[in-house]
Protein backbone atom coordinates (compact mmCIF):
# COMPACT_ATOMS: atom_id res chain seq x y z
CA UNK A 1 0.00 0.00 0.00
CA UNK A 2 2.91 2.28 0.82
CA UNK A 3 4.42 1.58 -2.60
CA UNK A 4 1.08 2.23 -4.21
CA UNK A 5 0.90 5.66 -2.55
CA UNK A 6 4.49 6.48 -3.58
CA UNK A 7 3.85 5.46 -7.18
CA UNK A 8 0.57 7.37 -7.24
CA UNK A 9 2.35 10.51 -6.01
CA UNK A 10 5.16 10.15 -8.57
CA UNK A 11 2.67 9.60 -11.37
CA UNK A 12 0.49 12.55 -10.48
CA UNK A 13 3.51 14.85 -10.01
CA UNK A 14 4.96 13.84 -13.39
CA UNK A 15 1.64 14.37 -15.05
CA UNK A 16 1.23 17.79 -13.49
CA UNK A 17 4.69 19.15 -14.18
CA UNK A 18 4.87 17.94 -17.74
CA UNK A 19 2.06 18.47 -20.16
CA UNK A 20 0.37 13.88 -21.04
CA UNK A 21 -0.95 10.85 -22.80
CA UNK A 22 -0.84 7.13 -22.32
CA UNK A 23 -1.97 4.17 -24.37
CA UNK A 24 -2.73 4.27 -28.08
CA UNK A 25 -3.99 7.62 -29.36
CA UNK A 26 -6.94 6.48 -31.46
CA UNK A 27 -8.45 4.81 -28.43
CA UNK A 28 -7.37 7.51 -26.07
CA UNK A 29 -7.36 11.00 -27.59
CA UNK A 30 -9.43 10.69 -30.75
CA UNK A 31 -12.15 10.78 -31.76
CA UNK A 32 -12.96 13.53 -29.33
CA UNK A 33 -15.96 14.81 -31.28
CA UNK A 34 -19.60 13.80 -30.77
CA UNK A 35 -20.54 10.90 -33.05
CA UNK A 36 -16.87 10.18 -33.84
CA UNK A 37 -15.71 6.68 -34.73
CA UNK A 38 -12.26 5.19 -34.91
CA UNK A 39 -10.47 1.91 -35.36
CA UNK A 40 -6.92 0.74 -35.28
CA UNK A 41 -4.89 -2.32 -36.00
CA UNK A 42 -2.09 -2.90 -33.57
CA UNK A 43 0.51 -5.62 -33.38
CA UNK A 44 2.43 -6.55 -30.25
CA UNK A 45 5.46 -8.78 -30.48
CA UNK A 46 7.38 -9.97 -27.47
CA UNK A 47 9.90 -12.72 -27.04
CA UNK A 48 12.49 -13.90 -24.55
CA UNK A 49 14.76 -16.85 -23.79
CA UNK A 50 16.01 -15.43 -20.50
CA UNK A 51 15.14 -17.51 -17.48
CA UNK A 52 14.49 -15.70 -14.21
CA UNK A 53 14.29 -16.73 -10.58
CA UNK A 54 13.27 -13.71 -8.55
CA UNK A 55 15.25 -10.87 -10.09
CA UNK A 56 18.22 -13.11 -10.96
CA UNK A 57 18.92 -14.42 -14.41
CA UNK A 58 19.64 -18.13 -14.12
CA UNK A 59 21.06 -20.80 -16.41
CA UNK A 60 18.68 -22.09 -19.04
CA UNK A 61 20.09 -25.49 -20.10
CA UNK A 62 16.80 -26.67 -21.65
CA UNK A 63 16.52 -23.54 -23.76
CA UNK A 64 13.15 -22.40 -22.36
CA UNK A 65 11.71 -19.53 -24.31
CA UNK A 66 8.48 -17.74 -25.13
CA UNK A 67 7.17 -15.71 -28.06
CA UNK A 68 3.77 -14.01 -28.17
CA UNK A 69 2.38 -12.18 -31.20
CA UNK A 70 -0.92 -10.44 -30.61
CA UNK A 71 -2.77 -8.53 -33.30
CA UNK A 72 -5.45 -6.25 -31.94
CA UNK A 73 -8.39 -4.88 -33.87
CA UNK A 74 -9.69 -2.01 -31.80
CA UNK A 75 -12.68 0.23 -32.27
CA UNK A 76 -14.09 3.26 -30.50
CA UNK A 77 -17.32 5.25 -30.64
CA UNK A 78 -17.72 8.66 -28.99
CA UNK A 79 -21.20 9.83 -27.97
CA UNK A 80 -19.77 13.09 -26.78
CA UNK A 81 -16.32 13.89 -25.47
CA UNK A 82 -17.18 12.64 -21.99
CA UNK A 83 -18.61 9.23 -22.98
CA UNK A 84 -17.12 6.54 -25.22
CA UNK A 85 -17.21 2.82 -25.75
CA UNK A 86 -14.22 0.80 -26.90
CA UNK A 87 -13.82 -2.76 -28.05
CA UNK A 88 -10.50 -4.59 -28.38
CA UNK A 89 -10.38 -7.90 -30.23
CA UNK A 90 -7.10 -9.82 -30.02
CA UNK A 91 -5.79 -12.56 -32.28
CA UNK A 92 -3.00 -14.41 -30.48
CA UNK A 93 -0.22 -16.55 -31.93
CA UNK A 94 2.12 -17.87 -29.26
CA UNK A 95 4.86 -20.39 -28.78
CA UNK A 96 6.90 -21.57 -25.84
CA UNK A 97 9.55 -24.11 -25.03
CA UNK A 98 8.83 -25.50 -21.58
CA UNK A 99 9.95 -28.39 -19.43
CA UNK A 100 7.89 -31.58 -19.19
CA UNK A 101 9.41 -34.61 -17.47
CA UNK A 102 12.88 -33.08 -17.61
CA UNK A 103 12.72 -32.55 -21.34
CA UNK A 104 12.25 -29.42 -23.43
CA UNK A 105 8.87 -29.44 -25.17
CA UNK A 106 7.74 -26.93 -27.77
CA UNK A 107 4.10 -25.84 -27.53
CA UNK A 108 2.25 -23.57 -29.88
CA UNK A 109 -1.27 -22.25 -30.37
CA UNK A 110 -3.11 -19.49 -32.09
CA UNK A 111 -6.63 -18.11 -32.19
CA UNK A 112 -9.05 -15.45 -31.03
CA UNK A 113 -8.19 -14.11 -27.57
CA UNK A 114 -10.38 -12.60 -24.86
CA UNK A 115 -12.32 -9.56 -26.09
CA UNK A 116 -12.18 -6.42 -23.93
CA UNK A 117 -14.98 -3.87 -23.77
CA UNK A 118 -14.37 -0.54 -22.03
CA UNK A 119 -16.45 2.55 -21.35
CA UNK A 120 -14.12 5.52 -20.81
CA UNK A 121 -15.75 8.42 -18.98
CA UNK A 122 -13.68 11.53 -19.40
CA UNK A 123 -13.61 15.11 -18.18
CA UNK A 124 -11.75 17.52 -20.45
CA UNK A 125 -10.54 20.90 -19.30
CA UNK A 126 -9.35 23.18 -22.09
CA UNK A 127 -7.03 26.07 -21.32
CA UNK A 128 -5.67 28.83 -23.51
CA UNK A 129 -2.60 26.89 -24.69
CA UNK A 130 -2.96 23.47 -23.16
CA UNK A 131 -5.59 20.88 -22.50
CA UNK A 132 -5.92 18.18 -19.87
CA UNK A 133 -8.32 15.42 -18.97
CA UNK A 134 -9.22 12.94 -16.26
CA UNK A 135 -10.64 9.52 -17.11
CA UNK A 136 -12.33 6.66 -15.35
CA UNK A 137 -12.67 3.49 -17.40
CA UNK A 138 -14.45 0.36 -16.25
CA UNK A 139 -13.68 -2.64 -18.51
CA UNK A 140 -14.92 -6.17 -19.00
CA UNK A 141 -12.90 -9.03 -20.47
CA UNK A 142 -15.07 -11.67 -22.12
CA UNK A 143 -13.77 -15.26 -22.23
CA UNK A 144 -13.78 -15.60 -26.01
CA UNK A 145 -10.32 -17.18 -26.21
CA UNK A 146 -10.13 -20.96 -26.46
CA UNK A 147 -9.16 -22.78 -23.29
CA UNK A 148 -8.28 -26.17 -24.77
CA UNK A 149 -4.80 -27.43 -25.60
CA UNK A 150 -1.55 -27.51 -23.67
CA UNK A 151 -0.85 -23.81 -24.22
CA UNK A 152 -4.34 -22.27 -24.18
CA UNK A 153 -5.06 -18.76 -25.45
CA UNK A 154 -7.57 -17.88 -22.72
CA UNK A 155 -8.32 -19.08 -19.22
CA UNK A 156 -12.10 -19.05 -19.60
CA UNK A 157 -12.86 -16.42 -16.97
CA UNK A 158 -14.83 -13.18 -17.19
CA UNK A 159 -12.63 -10.47 -15.74
CA UNK A 160 -13.25 -6.89 -14.70
CA UNK A 161 -10.85 -3.99 -14.77
CA UNK A 162 -10.81 -0.37 -13.81
CA UNK A 163 -8.50 2.42 -14.90
CA UNK A 164 -7.88 5.94 -13.66
CA UNK A 165 -5.89 8.21 -15.91
CA UNK A 166 -4.78 11.76 -16.38
CA UNK A 167 -3.43 13.34 -19.53
CA UNK A 168 -2.24 16.80 -20.49
CA UNK A 169 -0.92 18.27 -23.69
CA UNK A 170 0.54 21.53 -24.94
CA UNK A 171 1.68 22.29 -28.50
CA UNK A 172 5.16 21.15 -27.51
CA UNK A 173 4.85 18.47 -24.84
CA UNK A 174 2.49 15.73 -23.80
CA UNK A 175 2.32 13.46 -20.80
CA UNK A 176 -0.04 10.84 -19.50
CA UNK A 177 -0.41 8.56 -16.54
CA UNK A 178 -2.74 5.61 -16.24
CA UNK A 179 -3.33 3.36 -13.23
CA UNK A 180 -5.30 0.18 -13.75
CA UNK A 181 -6.30 -2.92 -11.88
CA UNK A 182 -7.66 -6.16 -13.34
CA UNK A 183 -9.49 -8.67 -11.20
CA UNK A 184 -8.84 -11.97 -12.91
CA UNK A 185 -11.38 -14.55 -11.90
CA UNK A 186 -11.03 -18.32 -11.88
CA UNK A 187 -11.66 -19.89 -15.24
CA UNK A 188 -11.90 -23.38 -16.66
CA UNK A 189 -9.50 -26.27 -15.92
CA UNK A 190 -8.65 -24.65 -12.56
CA UNK A 191 -6.89 -21.84 -14.35
CA UNK A 192 -6.60 -18.69 -12.29
CA UNK A 193 -4.54 -15.83 -13.57
CA UNK A 194 -3.42 -13.52 -10.78
CA UNK A 195 -4.87 -10.03 -10.38
CA UNK A 196 -2.86 -7.35 -12.15
CA UNK A 197 -1.93 -3.83 -11.13
CA UNK A 198 -0.42 -1.56 -13.78
CA UNK A 199 0.92 1.95 -14.15
CA UNK A 200 1.68 3.41 -17.57
CA UNK A 201 3.31 6.75 -18.16
CA UNK A 202 4.12 8.57 -21.37
CA UNK A 203 6.19 11.68 -21.84
CA UNK A 204 6.37 13.14 -25.31
CA UNK A 205 7.77 16.01 -27.31
CA UNK A 206 6.20 17.27 -30.51
CA UNK A 207 8.85 17.47 -33.24
CA UNK A 208 6.89 18.33 -36.38
CA UNK A 209 3.68 20.04 -37.31
CA UNK A 210 2.26 21.05 -40.66
CA UNK A 211 -1.05 22.86 -40.34
CA UNK A 212 -1.71 22.91 -44.09
CA UNK A 213 -1.47 19.10 -44.35
CA UNK A 214 -2.93 18.56 -40.87
CA UNK A 215 0.11 16.42 -40.10
CA UNK A 216 2.45 16.09 -37.14
CA UNK A 217 4.90 13.86 -35.32
CA UNK A 218 6.15 13.37 -31.79
CA UNK A 219 8.73 11.30 -29.98
CA UNK A 220 7.79 9.65 -26.71
CA UNK A 221 9.18 7.78 -23.77
CA UNK A 222 6.88 5.04 -22.50
CA UNK A 223 7.14 3.60 -19.01
CA UNK A 224 5.14 0.66 -17.72
CA UNK A 225 5.01 -0.99 -14.31
CA UNK A 226 3.16 -4.26 -13.70
CA UNK A 227 2.59 -6.26 -10.59
CA UNK A 228 0.83 -9.54 -11.10
CA UNK A 229 -0.21 -11.85 -8.30
CA UNK A 230 0.61 -15.53 -8.46
CA UNK A 231 -1.92 -17.74 -10.19
CA UNK A 232 -2.35 -21.19 -11.65
CA UNK A 233 -2.62 -20.56 -15.35
CA UNK A 234 -1.58 -23.54 -17.48
CA UNK A 235 0.08 -21.24 -19.94
CA UNK A 236 2.17 -19.43 -17.32
CA UNK A 237 1.25 -15.97 -16.16
CA UNK A 238 4.43 -13.91 -15.64
CA UNK A 239 3.59 -13.35 -11.95
CA UNK A 240 5.75 -10.81 -10.20
CA UNK A 241 6.91 -7.29 -10.86
CA UNK A 242 8.29 -5.81 -14.03
CA UNK A 243 9.19 -2.35 -15.22
CA UNK A 244 9.34 -1.63 -18.94
CA UNK A 245 10.84 1.44 -20.57
CA UNK A 246 11.37 2.45 -24.14
CA UNK A 247 11.03 5.02 -26.90
CA UNK A 248 8.06 5.62 -29.14
CA UNK A 249 7.30 7.57 -32.29
CA UNK A 250 3.93 8.90 -33.43
CA UNK A 251 3.03 10.28 -36.85
CA UNK A 252 -0.36 11.50 -38.04
CA UNK A 253 -1.76 12.96 -41.19
CA UNK A 254 -5.42 13.84 -41.69
CA UNK A 255 -7.50 11.02 -40.21
CA UNK A 256 -4.60 8.54 -39.99
CA UNK A 257 -2.31 8.04 -37.01
CA UNK A 258 0.53 5.55 -36.53
CA UNK A 259 2.54 4.69 -33.45
CA UNK A 260 5.55 2.49 -32.84
CA UNK A 261 6.95 1.72 -29.38
CA UNK A 262 9.82 -0.52 -28.36
CA UNK A 263 10.17 -1.32 -24.67
CA UNK A 264 12.61 -3.42 -22.73
CA UNK A 265 12.30 -4.77 -19.19
CA UNK A 266 14.59 -2.69 -17.00
CA UNK A 267 13.56 -4.56 -13.85
CA UNK A 268 11.88 -7.92 -13.37
CA UNK A 269 11.22 -9.94 -10.26
CA UNK A 270 9.49 -13.23 -11.04
CA UNK A 271 7.44 -14.83 -8.27
CA UNK A 272 8.27 -18.27 -9.65
CA UNK A 273 11.02 -19.44 -11.95
CA UNK A 274 9.86 -18.20 -15.33
CA UNK A 275 10.92 -16.89 -18.70
CA UNK A 276 11.35 -13.10 -18.75
CA UNK A 277 8.52 -11.02 -20.21
CA UNK A 278 11.01 -9.96 -22.85
CA UNK A 279 11.43 -7.04 -25.18
CA UNK A 280 8.24 -5.78 -26.72
CA UNK A 281 7.60 -4.12 -30.06
CA UNK A 282 4.23 -2.45 -30.51
CA UNK A 283 3.18 -1.11 -33.90
CA UNK A 284 -0.23 0.41 -34.52
CA UNK A 285 -2.07 2.33 -37.18
CA UNK A 286 -5.52 3.83 -36.81
CA UNK A 287 -8.10 6.02 -38.47
CA UNK A 288 -10.87 8.16 -37.06
CA UNK A 289 -13.97 9.45 -38.80
CA UNK B 1 -5.37 42.86 -2.07
CA UNK B 2 -8.40 44.14 -3.95
CA UNK B 3 -6.17 46.64 -5.81
CA UNK B 4 -3.65 43.97 -6.75
CA UNK B 5 -6.47 41.84 -8.14
CA UNK B 6 -7.83 44.81 -10.12
CA UNK B 7 -4.39 45.65 -11.55
CA UNK B 8 -3.85 42.01 -12.47
CA UNK B 9 -7.25 41.86 -14.20
CA UNK B 10 -6.57 45.06 -16.15
CA UNK B 11 -3.15 43.74 -17.22
CA UNK B 12 -4.70 40.46 -18.29
CA UNK B 13 -7.42 42.21 -20.30
CA UNK B 14 -4.81 44.50 -21.88
CA UNK B 15 -2.80 41.47 -22.96
CA UNK B 16 -5.94 39.96 -24.51
CA UNK B 17 -6.55 43.19 -26.41
CA UNK B 18 -2.95 43.34 -27.66
CA UNK B 19 -3.15 39.69 -28.73
CA UNK B 20 -6.49 40.21 -30.45
CA UNK B 21 -5.17 43.17 -32.41
CA UNK B 22 -2.08 41.16 -33.41
CA UNK B 23 -4.12 38.57 -35.31
CA UNK B 24 -4.28 39.54 -38.97
CA UNK B 25 -6.97 38.15 -41.22
CA UNK B 26 -6.41 37.95 -44.99
CA UNK B 27 -9.27 38.46 -47.46
CA UNK B 28 -11.67 35.50 -47.67
CA UNK B 29 -10.45 34.13 -44.36
CA UNK B 30 -11.58 33.93 -40.78
CA UNK B 31 -9.44 32.98 -37.81
CA UNK B 32 -10.70 31.19 -34.74
CA UNK B 33 -8.86 31.09 -31.44
CA UNK B 34 -9.80 27.84 -29.72
CA UNK B 35 -9.06 26.84 -26.14
CA UNK B 36 -7.12 23.57 -25.96
CA UNK B 37 -6.59 23.10 -29.72
CA UNK B 38 -2.98 22.06 -29.18
CA UNK B 39 -3.02 18.73 -31.03
CA UNK B 40 -3.95 18.73 -34.69
CA UNK B 41 -5.01 15.06 -34.66
CA UNK B 42 -7.31 15.53 -31.66
CA UNK B 43 -8.84 18.59 -33.28
CA UNK B 44 -9.33 16.73 -36.57
CA UNK B 45 -13.07 16.38 -35.84
CA UNK B 46 -13.37 20.14 -35.46
CA UNK B 47 -11.59 20.70 -38.76
CA UNK B 48 -13.83 18.09 -40.39
CA UNK B 49 -16.97 19.75 -39.01
CA UNK B 50 -15.87 23.24 -40.05
CA UNK B 51 -14.90 22.11 -43.55
CA UNK B 52 -18.49 20.89 -44.10
CA UNK B 53 -19.92 24.38 -43.62
CA UNK B 54 -21.34 25.89 -46.79
CA UNK B 55 -19.18 29.02 -46.65
CA UNK B 56 -15.86 27.08 -46.73
CA UNK B 57 -13.61 26.99 -49.80
CA UNK B 58 -12.36 23.41 -49.61
CA UNK B 59 -9.74 23.98 -52.33
CA UNK B 60 -7.56 25.95 -49.87
CA UNK B 61 -5.50 24.53 -46.96
CA UNK B 62 -6.59 21.11 -45.73
CA UNK B 63 -10.17 20.99 -47.05
CA UNK B 64 -10.55 24.69 -46.38
CA UNK B 65 -9.11 24.60 -42.86
CA UNK B 66 -5.60 25.09 -41.43
CA UNK B 67 -4.47 24.62 -37.85
CA UNK B 68 -1.80 26.58 -36.03
CA UNK B 69 -1.49 24.56 -32.84
CA UNK B 70 1.28 26.75 -31.42
CA UNK B 71 -1.16 29.66 -31.17
CA UNK B 72 -4.36 27.53 -31.04
CA UNK B 73 -5.67 29.33 -34.12
CA UNK B 74 -7.75 27.64 -36.81
CA UNK B 75 -7.80 29.49 -40.12
CA UNK B 76 -10.77 28.87 -42.36
CA UNK B 77 -10.81 29.76 -46.05
CA UNK B 78 -14.07 31.29 -47.19
CA UNK B 79 -15.66 31.28 -50.59
CA UNK B 80 -15.51 34.69 -52.27
CA UNK B 81 -18.08 37.01 -50.73
CA UNK B 82 -19.29 34.50 -48.13
CA UNK B 83 -19.84 35.56 -44.53
CA UNK B 84 -19.37 33.24 -41.60
CA UNK B 85 -22.28 31.99 -39.54
CA UNK B 86 -20.94 32.43 -36.02
CA UNK B 87 -23.73 30.48 -34.35
CA UNK B 88 -23.18 27.45 -36.57
CA UNK B 89 -19.42 27.70 -36.20
CA UNK B 90 -19.59 27.95 -32.40
CA UNK B 91 -21.89 24.91 -32.26
CA UNK B 92 -19.56 22.87 -34.48
CA UNK B 93 -16.54 23.69 -32.31
CA UNK B 94 -18.32 22.80 -29.06
CA UNK B 95 -19.61 19.54 -30.54
CA UNK B 96 -16.07 18.58 -31.42
CA UNK B 97 -14.91 18.95 -27.82
CA UNK B 98 -13.43 22.45 -27.71
CA UNK B 99 -14.42 25.92 -26.58
CA UNK B 100 -14.13 28.88 -28.95
CA UNK B 101 -12.33 31.89 -27.44
CA UNK B 102 -12.19 34.60 -30.12
CA UNK B 103 -13.43 34.78 -33.72
CA UNK B 104 -11.62 37.14 -36.10
CA UNK B 105 -13.13 38.00 -39.45
CA UNK B 106 -13.26 40.61 -42.20
CA UNK B 107 -16.54 42.14 -43.17
CA UNK B 108 -17.65 44.63 -45.81
CA UNK B 109 -20.73 46.76 -45.34
CA UNK B 110 -22.31 50.04 -44.50
CA UNK B 111 -22.07 51.67 -41.10
CA UNK B 112 -25.47 52.43 -39.57
CA UNK B 113 -26.15 54.29 -36.32
CA UNK B 114 -29.17 53.59 -34.14
CA UNK B 115 -29.01 55.96 -31.20
CA UNK B 116 -25.76 55.16 -29.41
CA UNK B 117 -25.44 51.81 -31.11
CA UNK B 118 -23.48 51.18 -34.30
CA UNK B 119 -24.10 48.36 -36.76
CA UNK B 120 -22.63 47.19 -40.02
CA UNK B 121 -25.21 46.12 -42.59
CA UNK B 122 -24.94 44.27 -45.90
CA UNK B 123 -26.34 45.31 -49.31
CA UNK B 124 -29.79 44.02 -48.25
CA UNK B 125 -29.62 46.26 -45.16
CA UNK B 126 -29.42 43.18 -42.91
CA UNK B 127 -27.56 43.85 -39.69
CA UNK B 128 -24.41 41.71 -39.63
CA UNK B 129 -22.73 42.87 -36.41
CA UNK B 130 -23.24 45.39 -33.66
CA UNK B 131 -19.93 47.23 -33.40
CA UNK B 132 -18.08 48.18 -30.24
CA UNK B 133 -14.71 49.65 -29.30
CA UNK B 134 -12.97 52.99 -29.85
CA UNK B 135 -12.51 52.38 -33.56
CA UNK B 136 -16.24 51.84 -34.04
CA UNK B 137 -16.77 55.45 -32.94
CA UNK B 138 -14.66 56.61 -35.92
CA UNK B 139 -17.10 55.10 -38.42
CA UNK B 140 -19.30 57.56 -40.26
CA UNK B 141 -23.02 56.89 -40.75
CA UNK B 142 -23.96 55.39 -44.15
CA UNK B 143 -20.35 55.02 -45.32
CA UNK B 144 -19.11 51.70 -46.68
CA UNK B 145 -16.18 50.05 -44.93
CA UNK B 146 -14.10 46.92 -44.90
CA UNK B 147 -13.36 46.09 -41.27
CA UNK B 148 -11.47 43.48 -39.34
CA UNK B 149 -13.56 42.52 -36.34
CA UNK B 150 -13.25 40.16 -33.44
CA UNK B 151 -15.94 38.56 -31.33
CA UNK B 152 -14.76 37.74 -27.80
CA UNK B 153 -15.62 34.81 -25.55
CA UNK B 154 -18.48 36.54 -23.72
CA UNK B 155 -20.13 37.55 -26.99
CA UNK B 156 -19.65 34.03 -28.39
CA UNK B 157 -21.34 32.59 -25.28
CA UNK B 158 -24.21 35.03 -25.72
CA UNK B 159 -24.76 33.98 -29.34
CA UNK B 160 -28.24 32.70 -29.95
CA UNK B 161 -30.21 32.02 -33.10
CA UNK B 162 -31.12 35.27 -34.88
CA UNK B 163 -29.19 37.47 -32.45
CA UNK B 164 -26.81 40.03 -33.89
CA UNK B 165 -23.27 39.31 -32.69
CA UNK B 166 -21.44 41.98 -30.76
CA UNK B 167 -18.05 42.54 -32.41
CA UNK B 168 -15.18 44.86 -31.63
CA UNK B 169 -13.56 46.75 -34.49
CA UNK B 170 -9.90 45.76 -34.66
CA UNK B 171 -8.85 47.53 -37.88
CA UNK B 172 -10.56 49.82 -40.36
CA UNK B 173 -9.07 48.30 -43.51
CA UNK B 174 -10.83 50.48 -46.02
CA UNK B 175 -13.42 53.21 -45.94
CA UNK B 176 -15.14 54.91 -48.88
Amino acid sequence: MKWFKILLSIGVCLALITPARADQPVMNEAPRWAGGKGFQIRHEYRASDTLLSGDDEIANPLGKERRVDTTWLEGVYTWDRSKRITIKIPYVDKMRVTEIGGKAVRQHDRGLGDIIIGTPLRKYINHRNWTNNFSFTPSLRIPSGKTSGDYPIGDGSTDVGVSLSYGAESPYYLAGVDFFYWINNEGTRDQHEGNLFGLDMTLGKAIYHNGKKSAGASIQLDYGLRYKEGGSKISGNNAGTRVMLGPGFVYFQGSMIAKIVYTIPIYENALDESVSFGHQLDVGMGWSF
Amino acid sequence: MKHIFSIFTILLLSCTQVWASAVQVAPNQAKLEINGAVCAYCSFGMQKGLSKMGCIDQSQGHKGVESDIENQIITIHLKEGEDVNLQEMSKTIRKSGYEPRVFHMRVKGQSVDEGDRKFIVNDDQEKLYELTGDKAQQLVQNQTYELQLFVNEQSIKALKKNTIPLAEVNTIIEGE
